[in-house]
C-alpha cells in the first residue's frame, strides 16, 4: 500500500516536473552542442544512437532540456592537428557550448605532447574568441607508452584548462579505461555500456556549465 | 596364360606400331605429370612463403594476456605435435641521450622468445640470435631505425636505450627480420626484446595496452585452416559471439595475398583438370583407336571359336601393357625433365622454387596408364561384342547395343573422370563444375563437328579434282572424320580455356602500368599543410603521388532502408563498421577502372540543388553491401546530412598500394568538409630514405609517415612470383595439349595409310596424294580448332565469372598461335604418314594387319 501510494507520487512528480520542462523549453532560447572528437566520441564499433553524445541528448531530452542540441562532430583516427579547422567548419552551426575531447590518437601516435597542447590551445582560442562556451575532455594514455609521456600527457589537460580557465572533465574514459566488460575486443573502444558511463561523466559537466 | 603368351607375341612381332604406341600415349601422361608435379610444388612454395610471413601455421592473439584456461583450450584442438612461440609487442615512447641531450621517439616493442620464429629467420649483422636477448636487456633494430635513434651496437654511450625502467643495449642490427607487418601499417620501427626482460620494463601493468600473440607450428599436412575454424566456434560459443580472440592462418595473413593465392590455387585446380582432360582425352583416343583396328581380328578370333571372355582378356592384356610401358616411360621421363626446369626455363619460372614430381601426378598418370584401357574401352567392347563377327568383317557400323547398355557402359568411366577432376581440381565444386562444363563442350563440339561434315559434303562439289577427293573422304568416313573433329576440337578448347584466364588474372596481379611503386604511406596531412607540404616535396629527392583527401562520415540508408555492414564474424567480434572513409578526385588513378555505369560528373555539384550528387563506388563493396547502380545513398557527414546516387562502379587495383577509397563523391560535395590527405611517395634512394622520414616529422610533426617498403617488397614479389608462374604453366599446359593435338593426330594419320596407299595403288602421284592429304587434315584440324577456340572464349569468360571475380581477357595473340599450330600440327603429321607410305611397298602396307 505504502509502495503503491510512493509510486504514485513518484508519477504526479515526474509529471509536474515534465510539464514545467516542457513550458521553459517552449519559452527558452535553442542551445547548441558540438562534440569535437574522435573514434571514442563517434562511436566506432556502436551504433550511432548507442555512442555518448546521442545518449547525453536523449538524456536531456527526457529530463525535459528537448531546446538543447547536440552534434557530434567526432571523426575516427583524428588528431589536434585538424582541430581548428573542423571547428570553423562547426562555427557556421553557431554552436553554444563546445566539448573538446581530442588527443587520445596524438599520445597512441606518440606525437609531440608540445604540438598537441599548441593546437588545443588555438582551437580553445577560436572557440573562446567566437564566446562558445568551451569543454576540454581530458584523457590518459596507457602506462606501456612510458612514464614520462604518460604524464606529460595527462597534465597538458590540466595545464590547458588552466590556461585558459575553461572547464575540464578529468578523464573522458573515467570508469571505463581497462575494463574489458566495457570495452570492445580491441580493449580501447568503449562498447554500449561503456559509452553509458561516458554519458553519464559527460552530462554531468554539461549540466555544471547550463 | 596362352593369351597372355600371344598377346605379347602380337606386340613385339608388331615393334614399330607398339613403340609408336607407348611414344604417343608416354607424351601426354609425362605433359600431364610436368604440370601436375609444377603445380604442387608451387603450390608448395607459396604456401611456405605465406607461412613465413606469418612465422606460424596459426597464430591466436589478444590484446590482453590470454587466460591459461583458454590456452589449455587451444592445446587440446592442436594435438601433441606442434611447436609453440609466445610474443608481446606494444607501443613505446623510448628515450636515448645522444651527445647529452634526450631524445624520445615511439617505438614497436617486440619481446619474443627463443623459439621465435617458428617459420624463416632473422638475418643478423653480427649473426646473434634470440636467446641472446633473454639473459641480459639487449636489443635487436635494423639499421634505419638505429641511425634515426643515433644508435650504435657495442657497449658505448650511443649504444644504450630506455624501455621503461630499464637500459637496453643495442646488441646487433636486424638485416631482415621474420615479421613483414602485412597484417596492419606500423606506426613505428619495430624493436626486438627477449620476453624475460619484459617485467623490468615496468611497461607492462594494469591500462596497458599490449598485443599478446601465441604462435603454434603444427605438424606437416595438419589442416590449420580447419583447427582455426573450430577454435573460432568454440571461443564464440564461450564468449556468446564476442570472443576476445583473434585467430589466423597463413590465408588469412594479408587480404591482398590471400586473394591473389586463392586465384592461384583457382587457377591452378583449373591447369590440372584441363591437363587431366588432356591426358584423358589423348589416353582414351588411343585405347580406342587401338581397340577398333583390333576389329578384324577380333571377328577372327570369335569366328573360330574364341571364347568373348577370352578375346576381351587378350586385348585388354595387351591394352594394359602397352600402357603399363607408356606410364613407366613417362614416370622415368619426369624424374629426369622436371627437376631440369629450373635450369631449363631459367628467367621464366620463379627463382628458389624446388620442383620435385608429385606422387599423387604420378598415381594418376600410373592409373590412367594402366586401368585407363579397361576404362575407356569398355563401352567400345561392348559394342564389337554385341555385333555379329561377319558384320564385324564387313565393317559395318555398329548399330545392335541398346541405348541402356551403351549408357551402362560409359558410366564407369564418367565416374572415375569426375572423382579424378575433383580430386586434381582440390575442391568438389571446381571439379564438378569443370566436368559439367566438359560435357557440355563435347555436345556442342559433336553438333558443330556434324555441320562440319555436311559442309564437307558441300566442298566435296568442287571441280578441282584433289579437292573433290580430300573432301568426298571427310564426308564418306563421316563417323571418322567426326570423331577426329571432336577430339582435336576438344583438345583445342582446353587448350585454349587457359590463355584467356591467364590474361585476365595476370593483369589483376602485375603492378599496373605508370605505377610508382611507393616507399612512404603518409597520414595525417591536414588541409592548410596540403600546399607546404607540396612545396616542401618539391624540394626533396622523391616524388609525391595521389595526394587525396580523406573526409569521414556514415552511411545512414539505402534506398531509404537502413544501411548496415554485413555482420560476418570477424566484423561482428570487431564491433559493426558504420563509419567509412571517402574522397574526391578530377581525374581516376591509373589503379582504378569503371567496369559499369558512367563516369561521375566532373561540374561543381550545387549545394542549393536539392538533387543527389554522384557517387563512384569499388565495385566488391558494392557486392558485399549489395549496392546497386542507380540506388540512393544518405550519408552524415560531421553533422551534415547528404544525398547521393551510384552513378558507376570502379575497380580498384588493391596491389597499387596508393590512397583508394570504397566511394568517391561528385566534386563539390567534400571540398569544404574538414578533412585530411593521405599520400604516397616514391622513388626514394635507398640511402636517403630515412634522412627523408626524419625531415617530415621534424617539419610536420603530425605527420605520420608509415614505412610500406618492405610490405611493398613483399607483395609485389609474392605478386610477381604468382605471375610468372602463372604464364609459366600456361605455356606447359598449351605444350602439353598440343603434344597431345600431336599424338591424336599422328595416330589418325598412321591408321590413314591404306588410303593412301589404296591411292598409290591406284596410280594417283605423291604431290597429289600429299595435297589429298594435307586437305583433309588441314581443314579438319583448322575448323576443329576455329570452333573450338571460338568455343573456348565463352566458357573460360563463365570460369572467369564463376572463380575469379570476373578476370578475363582474350588472348587474340595466343588463340591465332593455337589455332595456326593445330592446323600445321595436322598436318605435319599427315605429310610425314603420306610420306612414309609412299616409302613403302602396298604389298607390305596390305598384308601388316593393324
Amino acid at each position: 500500500m505504502i509502495h503503491s501510494r510512493v509510486n504514485r507520487f513518484i508519477l504526479a512528480a515526474l509529471f509536474f516536473t515534465s510539464v514545467i520542462a516542457n513550458a521553459s523549453h517552449a519559452a527558452g532560447k535553442p542551445y547548441h552542442i558540438v562534440i569535437l572528437g574522435d573514434s571514442l566520441s563517434s562511436g566506432l564499433g556502436v551504433e550511432p544512437e548507442q555512442a555518448y553524445p546521442s545518449l547525453v541528448q536523449v538524456r536531456l531530452k527526457s529530463s525535459g532540456r528537448d531546446h538543447i542540441k547536440i552534434t557530434n562532430a567526432s571523426i575516427s583516427g583524428s588528431t589536434t592537428a585538424g582541430a581548428v579547422s573542423r571547428l570553423k567548419w562547426f562555427l557556421r552551426a553557431k554552436p553554444d557550448m563546445v566539448i573538446l575531447a581530442l588527443g587520445a590518437n596524438d599520445g597512441l601516435r606518440g606525437l609531440s605532447i608540445k604540438e598537441m597542447e599548441q593546437n588545443l590551445g588555438a582551437c580553445i582560442e577560436l572557440a573562446l574568441d567566437k564566446q562558445i562556451k568551451t569543454v576540454l575532455a581530458g584523457m590518459k594514455i596507457p602506462p606501456n607508452y612510458g612514464q614520462e609521456y604518460t604524464r606529460a600527457f595527462e597534465t597538458a589537460f590540466e595545464n590547458l584548462s588552466r590556461t585558459y580557465d575553461i572547464p575540464l572533465i578529468p578523464f573522458l574514459l573515467k570508469d571505463v579505461a581497462g575494463k574489458s566488460g566495457l570495452n570492445q575486443a580491441d580493449g580501447i573502444h568503449p562498447n554500449a555500456d561503456g559509452h553509458k558511463i561516458i554519458a553519464r561523466t559527460v552530462l554531468e559537466t554539461i549540466l555544471e556549465q547550463l | 596364360m596362352l593369351w597372355m603368351t600371344l598377346g605379347v607375341r602380337d606386340l613385339l612381332k608388331n615393334k614399330g606400331f607398339s613403340f609408336f604406341f607407348v611414344l604417343n600415349l608416354s607424351l601426354g601422361l609425362a605433359g600431364f605429370i610436368a604440370i601436375h608435379s609444377f603445380g604442387r610444388s608451387l603450390d608448395r612454395h607459396f604456401d611456405t612463403n605465406l607461412k613465413e610471413i606469418l612465422t606460424a601455421d596459426l597464430v591466436v592473439a589478444a590484446n590482453r594476456a590470454i587466460a591459461a584456461k583458454d590456452l589449455e583450450r587451444i592445446n587440446s584442438f592442436l594435438g601433441n605435435d606442434y611447436t609453440h612461440s609466445r610474443q608481446v609487442s606494444f607501443y613505446s615512447m623510448i628515450r636515448t641521450t645522444i651527445r647529452n641531450q634526450a631524445h624520445t621517439r615511439l617505438v614497436r616493442v617486440m619481446a619474443i622468445d627463443n623459439s621465435y620464429p617458428l617459420y624463416g629467420a632473422f638475418e643478423m649483422a653480427q649473426g646473434s640470435t634470440p636467446t641472446d636477448l633473454q639473459t641480459r636487456p639487449y636489443v635487436f633494430m635494423s639499421t634505419d631505425t638505429a641511425y634515426a635513434l643515433g644508435l650504435e651496437p657495442g657497449s658505448g654511450k650511443n649504444s644504450t636505450l630506455d624501455i621503461g625502467e630499464q637500459a637496453f643495449i643495442l646488441k646487433d642490427h636486424v638485416v631482415s627480420d621474420p615479421e613483414n607487418s602485412l597484417t596492419s601499417f606500423s606506426f613505428a620501427p619495430r624493436i626486438y626484446i627477449g620476453i624475460d626482460q619484459l617485467d623490468r620494463t615496468g611497461l607492462i601493468r594494469y591500462g596497458s595496452r599490449i598485443w599478446v600473440s601465441h604462435f603454434y607450428r603444427l605438424a606437416p599436412d595438419t589442416d590449420a585452416d580447419q583447427i582455426s575454424k573450430r577454435l573460432k566456434d568454440r571461443f564464440s560459443q564461450l564468449y556468446k559471439d564476442q570472443p576476445p580472440y583473434y585467430i589466423y592462418t597463413s590465408n588469412d595473413v594479408n587480404r591482398r595475398l590471400g586473394r591473389l593465392t586463392r586465384y592461384f590455387t583457382s587457377y591452378m585446380g583449373l591447369v590440372s583438370v584441363v591437363t587431366l582432360f588432356l591426358a584423358g582425352i589423348a589416353t582414351a583416343y588411343l585405347f580406342r583407336g587401338y581397340l577398333n583396328l583390333k576389329r578384324k581380328e577380333m571377328a577372327i578370333l570369335m569366328s573360330v571359336g574364341g571364347s568373348k571372355q577370352s578375346i576381351w582378356f587378350y586385348i585388354s592384356f595387351q591394352l594394359i601393357l602397352l600402357g603399363t610401358a607408356a606410364s613407366f616411360l613417362a614416370t622415368l621421363a619426369s624424374f629426369f625433365i622436371i627437376p631440369a626446369f629450373p635450369m631449363i626455363f631459367k628467367g621464366l619460372i620463379p627463382d628458389n622454387v624446388i620442383l620435385s614430381v608429385s606422387p599423387s601426378a604420378l598415381a594418376l598418370a600410373m592409373g590412367l596408364g594402366m586401368a585407363g584401357s579397361m576404362i575407356f574401352c569398355l563401352p567400345v567392347f561392348i559394342q564389337i561384342f554385341d555385333i555379329k563377327p561377319l558384320m564385324l568383317l564387313r565393317g559395318t557400323p555398329d548399330t545392335a547395343t541398346s541405348w541402356l547398355k551403351q549408357v551402362l557402359s560409359l558410366l564407369p568411366g564418367v565416374t572415375a573422370f569426375v572423382m579424378i577432376s575433383i580430386y586434381a581440381a582440390g575442391k568438389l565444386k571446381t571439379g564438378l563444375v569443370f566436368v559439367g562444363g566438359f560435357t557440355l563442350a563435347i555436345g556442342v563440339l559433336f553438333l558443330i563437328g556434324q555441320g562440319f561434315v555436311q559442309a564437307c559434303k558441300r566442298l566435296s562439289q568442287s571441280r578441282t579434282p584433289v579437292v573433290k577427293i580430300a573432301f568426298r573422304n571427310l564426308y564418306r568416313n563421316q563417323w571418322t572424320s567426326l570423331s577426329i573433329f571432336v577430339t582435336i576440337a576438344l583438345g583445342t578448347f582446353l587448350i585454349s580455356l587457359i590463355p584467356q584466364v591467364q590474361n585476365g588474372l595476370q593483369t589483376e596481379i602485375i603492378k599496373p602500368d605508370g605505377l610508382k611503386i611507393p616507399v612512404f604511406f603518409l597520414v595525417d596531412i591536414q588541409d592548410e599543410q596540403k600546399a607546404p607540404f607540396v612545396a616542401f616535396m618539391e624540394k626533396q629527392d622523391a616524388i609525391i603521388s595521389n595526394l587525396s583527401p580523406m573526409v569521414r562520415g556514415r552511411i545512414l540508408k539505402r534506398n531509404n532502408q537502413p544501411f548496415h555492414q554485413r555482420s560476418d564474424e570477424s566484423r561482428r567480434r570487431r564491433g559493426r563498421r558504420l563509419e567509412f572513409n571517402f574522397s574526391f578526385r578530377e581525374t581516376l588513378d591509373v589503379s582504378e577502372t569503371i567496369t559499369q555505369g558512367d563516369p561521375i560528373s566532373t561540374e561543381y555539384w550545387d549545394w542549393e540543388s536539392n538533387t543527389p550528387f554522384d557517387i563512384s563506388v569499388e565495385e566488391s563493396f558494392a557486392k558485399e553491401n549489395k549496392i546497386a547502380l542507380n540506388d540512393i545513398l544518405e550519408f552524415e557527414i560531421q553533422g551534415i546530412p547528404f544525398t547521393g546516387q551510384v552513378k558507376n562502379f570502379r575497380k580498384v587495383r588493391w596491389n597499387s598500394f596508393q590512397p583508394n577509397f570504397f566511394l568517391l563523391f561528385q566534386n563539390g560535395v567534400l571540398n569544404d568538409a574538414p578533412k585530411t590527405h593521405l599520400a604516397a611517395i616514391s622513388q626514394v634512394p635507398m640511402d636517403q630514405r630515412q634522412q627523408l622520414k626524419n625531415r617530415i616529422v621534424d617539419q610536420f610533426p603530425n605527420i605520420s609517415v608509415i614505412d610500406v617498403t618492405q610490405m611493398a617488397n613483399t607483395i609485389l614479389g609474392i605478386s610477381n612470383k604468382l605471375s610468372l608462374s602463372i604464364r609459366f604453366m600456361a605455356w606447359l599446359a598449351i605444350a602439353a595439349g598440343l603434344i597431345s593435338i600431336f599424338s591424336i593426330a599422328r595416330h589418325e594419320a598412321w591408321k590413314n595409310r591404306n588410303q593412301i596407299n589404296l591411292l598409290k595403288v591406284l596410280g594417283s602421284e605423291y604431290p597429289a596424294i600429299r595435297a589429298i592429304t594435307l586437305i583433309e587434315f588441314g581443314v579438319i584440324g583448322f575448323a576443329a580448332a576455329l570452333f573450338a577456340i571460338l568455343l573456348s572464349y565463352g566458357f573460360s569468360f563463365g570460369i572467369s565469372w564463376y572463380f575469379f571475380d570476373n578476370l578475363w581477357q582474350i588472348n587474340g595473340i595466343i588463340s591465332i598461335l593455337i589455332l595456326i599450330l593445330t592446323t600445321l600440327i595436322c598436318m605435319g603429321t599427315a605429310l610425314s604418314a603420306s610420306r612414309k607410305v609412299m616409302n613403302t611397298k602396298p604389298i607390305h602396307l596390305l598384308t601388316s594387319g593393324t
